[in-house]
């Protein structure tokens, strides 16, 4: 039987932003996957060199939307790196605070869409909803649903006060039952155990091969997480667990992002009883010549900014690599190999975001068949769903 | 051309044409359960050809406009075009990159355009309820004059 | 053990290294030649078991620069390799032939300096489009574009 080629995209309704897939399938198999990415890319290294120090810090908030403090937060520690500047107390615990916040909402975001690829939509409904609880934390204490513009070179923008402290904690007090039913809903649900354990299995190797990061490599047993590894912010000063499992399959994946949930408001609450009193901002005033590396724990993995400074107010090169840019090309390995329906799936696995990634195609119809799309794609990886569920009812 | 037919249940197709992800995700928002717009007919669509409204995200870059272009024409018509968010609207914080050399509304004809970084999903819904409410209006051709 | 962790490192790139500065404790920068890249990457990649984090391209007016980041995890260190390139002949080593996670990152440097890597598989354009200008490299200090 000849190969047949699917494209997914770049326009498509299996993620939000522009990216594309070539599949290369005989029969069922997926035998090769090409990637294509640049429908995203907007220079914002570029951008970068013909801006402030502060402009700089709102311009790589929109990098992404979801990793809208991870960003930042690097950027500014490897001003903070370069310029040796010293940070109060308390704002590294409100850095803390914001960024795990991001972690819930991203994760849970993850979770939803992850749901909705398997056509379980009750999953994406709900998860979404009990996102709206952090995303209005975010609007109470920053004033913005996303992108909250919190960090500032040498502190953060905006203090936490006695009334935002207790709101954050009854939020989150609602917030817990939510996990508590997403727990049971994902991981003791047959469907989902019969759909996604042993499939897209990245082994220790491939994630050394890769350098992949973040949840996508502690799934595979690599238990790298910067926030231990290097502590910024107010991470060695709370106590919390890495969490890491070890096949490396996409269900460990989500289990590994379900558990670190958990651990994100188990880190809050402990930053918000003992955040410290005193300044959120040491008002630096100049930047010192040399190199400075930040790289923070984003929701996706480790987010790394290295920045060149000549003394000026503004750097002459900023270099940007978001975690998903070492993520993706796993998919590669990932997919080759599973079955077409299981595809969609797998290549969501490793929460791509390609937003970050470009800081992405076309199908050459030349001679290539084209075979379907992603639509239908996504109608086999449903139907897969709940061919399962009907044969585990019996 | 006629687009009151385009006033009752309105199909919207999703583009992201290099934004930062926030817009995309407001716009998805609407859709579950706090805003809900599918009660009132309004869904996201896989397809361009079931589309009533294209929804369009980010600052426009090279490789993507032509991708836009071909989206556009693929769609049936009548097509309405929304720019959502401000790098839709204007290009925002990214204009003058070297890969974004032409704003949206120089490719396509926008019909709406929501500011906001990223809008709320209230700014969306109240956007979109403008253009219907707009659509439904009988058109009114000396309004301009009136005004001053 | 961090400054064990150094000694060791510095040991065993005694013989490479042209120039070398730690501004902190966490952070070091190490200068090499530019032929030696290839076994100093596979010496802390392979031996030393060193996490590629990802590579820096820069024009600094008279030569091009590289930087090679690397990030020893559980030691908690960060070094960044620096290679320069004359501008006359921009072409380096890829250390692709070594792991996969550098084959993005050579094409992207690739299509924004023009610095051809020597054993990468396909130098295809990554982010720009196929249709791109040849020789108009967005990241060329602009008198270089002129």
């Amino acid at each position: 039987m000849p190969e047949k080629i699917i494209p997914i995209g770049p326009f498509h309704p299996l993620q939000e932003e522009p990216e594309f897939f070539k599949l290369v399938v005989d029969g069922e198999r997926v035998k090769d996957i090409e990637i294509d990415i640049g429908y995203n890319h907007r220079g914002i290294e570029k951008l970068a060199e013909g801006k402030t120090y502060d402009q700089i810090a709102f311009l790589v908030e929109r990098i992404c939307g979801i990793c809208s403090t991870s960003h930042p937060l690097a950027f500014v520690q490897a001003v903070e790196d370069a310029g040796k500047i010293e940070v109060p107390p308390r704002a590294l615990y409100i850095r803390s605070i914001i960024a795990e916040l991001e972690r819930i909402h991203s994760h849970l975001l993850w979770l939803g869409l992850a749901g909705h690829f398997l056509g379980y939509n009750t999953l994406f409904m709900w998860s979404w909803k009990y996102r709206e609880i952090v995303l209005d934390i975010f609007e109470e204490i920053t004033g913005n649903r996303n992108n909250y513009a919190m960090m500032k070179v040498g502190g953060v923008r905006r203090d936490i006060t006695d009334e935002g402290r207790d709101f954050i904690l009854d939020s989150l007090k609602k917030l817990l039952p939510a996990l508590d039913m997403f727990k049971g809903a994902a991981l003791d649900d047959p469907v989902l155990h019969a759909r996604l354990k042993g499939v897209g299995i990245l082994t220790k190797e491939d994630i050394m091969n890769y350098n992949a990061l973040g949840p996508t490599a502690r799934a595979s047993g690599v238990s790298i997480d910067v926030r231990k590894d290097e502590p910024y912010a107010a991470y060695d000063k709370v106590s919390w667990n890495i969490i890491t499992t070890k096949n490396g399959d996409v269900f460990d994946k989500a289990v590994v992002r379900i558990l670190e949930m958990y651990e994100s408001v188990n880190i809050i609450t402990q930053c918000l009883e003992s955040l410290p009193e005193g300044e959120i901002d040491s008002k630096p005033t100049e930047v010192k010549p040399g190199y400075g590396i930040g790289h923070v724990e984003a929701p996706r993995g480790e987010c790394f900014h290295f920045i060149i400074s000549d003394g000026t107010n503004s750097p002459i090169r900023h270099k940007i690599r978001a975690p998903s840019y070492m993520n993706v090309p796993t998919n590669k390995k990932a997919v080759i190999g599973e079955t077409v329906a299981d595809a969609t799936i797998i290549l969501a696995a490793v929460d791509p975001c390609y937003c970050c990634t470009e800081r992405m195609v076309v199908i050459d119809a030349k001679n290539n068949k084209q075979i379907g799309d992603a639509n239908y794609l996504l109608t086999l990886s449903r139907e897969k769903t709940k061919k399962l569920e009907k044969e585990l009812k019996r | 051309m006629n687009t009151k037919i385009l006033t009752k249940s309105l199909w919207l197709f999703h583009c992201s044409v290099g934004s930062c992800n926030n817009c995309d995700i407001e716009l998805l928002d609407c859709l579950t359960p706090r805003y809900d717009v599918e009660r009132f007919g309004m869904l996201l669509v896989g397809s361009i050809r079931h589309a009533d409204v294209i929804a369009v995200t980010g600052a426009m870059n090279i490789k993507s406009a032509e991708r836009m272009k071909k989206i556009y024409e693929q769609a049936p018509k009548p097509c309405l075009v929304v720019a959502c968010g401000t790098c839709a609207c204007s290009q925002g914080i990214f204009k003058g990159s070297y890969s974004m050399p032409t704003p949206l509304d120089e490719i396509l004809p926008v019909n709406l355009y929501i500011p906001g970084c990223p809008p709320r999903p209230e700014a969306i819904i109240a956007g979109i309820v403008n253009l219907i409410n707009r659509l439904n209006r009988p058109p009114k051709k000396k309004r301009l004059e009136a005004k001053i | 053990m961090n400054e064990d962790f150094k000694k060791i490192i510095l040991s065993k790139l005694n013989e490479f290294i042209k120039t070398y500065d730690s501004p902190s404790l966490n952070r070091g920068y190490i200068e090499i030649d530019l032929k030696d890249l290839i076994n100093v990457v596979d010496l802390l990649y392979n031996s030393l078991s060193a996490r590629f984090i990802t590579a820096t391209g820069f024009d600094n007016s008279k030569e091009f620069e590289i930087f090679y980041h690397f990030s020893f995890d559980s030691s908690n260190y960060v070094l960044t390799l620096k290679v320069v390139i004359p501008y006359e002949n921009p072409v380096i080593q890829s250390l692709s032939t070594l792991f996969d996670a550098a084959l993005w990152i050579e094409r992207e440097i690739h299509e924004f300096f023009g610095i051809n890597f020597i054993g990468h598989p396909d130098l295809a354009h990554l982010l720009l489009p196929e249709e791109w200008e040849e020789g108009n490299y967005p990241y060329r200090r602009e008198e270089r574009n002129a």
